[in-house]
């Protein structure tokens, strides 16, 4: 059944950890986009700099709640968000990311294009922070990611969370359960993001990473051969 | 040749191997004869000398086996699973007990948009981004 603008009630998870120079920027996308936001639900998984305060200190035009959780990891900090959450429809937004203004306005218009459960994701382009400091991808890339989702929270709770015990990947696990596979994909032009390269994000331990991605490769081929009927 | 260690991951638990190439985003699973060509590429043997060893096999037919291995050695080349270079190997090649069947390389890409997406994606060992 396709919604009406005017029935979508958005709820915006945003995870952050030690976010305090990115968090203001992010919830500033979010205040500037062309639609209704109905609440923001900043999780400030364990930050030991000032990323609550800033949550806290941040005056925008829908509520904004902060939940503090002790370092679970952003899986576990985003199904905390989405429990916490009331709004008919679910977006994610990373710390340090940031939606351009049209974003959910030319997502929602994309729910209405829907026969039935449908995940909404978008573009993204990607800039260094600081300038020039960090090489980046010029191409638009369309992006299946965390801070361009959008869906009805009836449809993510069919799914189910996401698994909290994955460091990495957690989308991509979430992306191949059998419930979301059935879903249709929206990628709709003008709903973009700006994806932050820096510091942070360059230190993580590349061989795990991988490591982490070849499990999951393995578990999601044995999935399929599962979900196979089996020769008479 | 050798396996491009930049750009794939691999990994052979339980019979099956499953290689990543995080530059496509795609990812591969091999069995049997295929991980056996896999590891004797990966330890620097030369087509040619994986053929001699196979050749001996039950079920090998010369002709036609050889051109299923240099198909598939092709296919992971085309893939960028395998570049030139690497040291040569030393002692004989592996070959399993069993007869033997087609070499096949798995391909999935379903994932492959959202695996671009991840920072381990354009990175050496030494890190990503790489500072300017």
């Amino acid at each position: 059944m396709r919604p009406e603008a005017s029935r979508v009630s958005l709820s915006v998870i945003v995870p952050a950890r030690n976010a305090e120079t990115f968090i203001g920027s992010a919830l500033r996308s979010i205040a500037r986009q062309s639609v209704k936001v109905d609440e923001v639900i900043a999780i400030d998984d364990g930050s030991s700099d000032a990323t609550s305060s800033v949550i806290d200190g941040f005056e925008a035009p829908f509520p904004v709640r902060l939940l503090r959780t002790e370092g679970i990891g952003a899986a576990a900090a985003r199904n905390r968000g989405v429990e916490a959450s009331v709004g008919s429809h679910l977006a994610f937004l990373d710390a340090d990311d940031l939606w351009l203004p049209h974003k959910l306005a030319a997502q929602i218009a994309a729910l209405g294009l829907a026969s039935g459960s449908v995940i909404v994701f978008g573009h993204c382009r990607e800039f260094s922070w600081p300038a020039g400091a960090f090489p980046i991808r010029r191409e638009r890339m369309q992006a299946p990611s965390l801070s361009s989702m959008l869906i009805a929270k009836a449809d993510f709770e069919r799914v189910g969370p996401f698994r909290e015990d994955l460091k990495i990947g957690e989308l991509l696990e979430w992306l191949g359960r059998p419930q979301a596979v059935s879903m249709e994909r929206h990628f709709p032009e003008d709903a973009a993001f700006l994806r932050r390269v820096h510091a942070n994000n360059s230190t993580r331990d590349i061989v795990e990473r991988r490591q982490h991605y070849l499990d999951l490769f393995r578990s999601r081929r044995r999935q399929m051969a599962e979900a196979r009927p089996s020769a008479p | 040749m050798k396996v491009n260690d930049l750009d794939v991951s691999a990994e052979e638990i339980d019979g099956e191997l499953i290689a990543v190439n995080f530059l496509t985003g795609k990812y591969f699973a091999l069995e049997g004869t295929a991980i056996e060509i896999w590891n004797a590429l990966a330890l620097g043997h030369e087509p040619d000398a994986i053929i001699a060893a196979q050749s001996g096999r039950a079920g090998f037919e010369p002709e036609r086996g050889a051109q299923e291995i240099r198909e598939f050695i092709v296919q992971l080349q085309d893939e960028d699973m395998f570049v030139p270079g690497g040291p040569a190997a030393a002692g004989p090649v592996v070959v399993g007990a069993t007869d033997w069947s087609v070499p096949l390389l798995e391909e999935y890409d379903d994932m492959a948009a959202l695996l671009k997406l991840d920072p381990v994606v354009d990175v050496a060992q030494v890190g990503w981004p790489q500072q300017e």
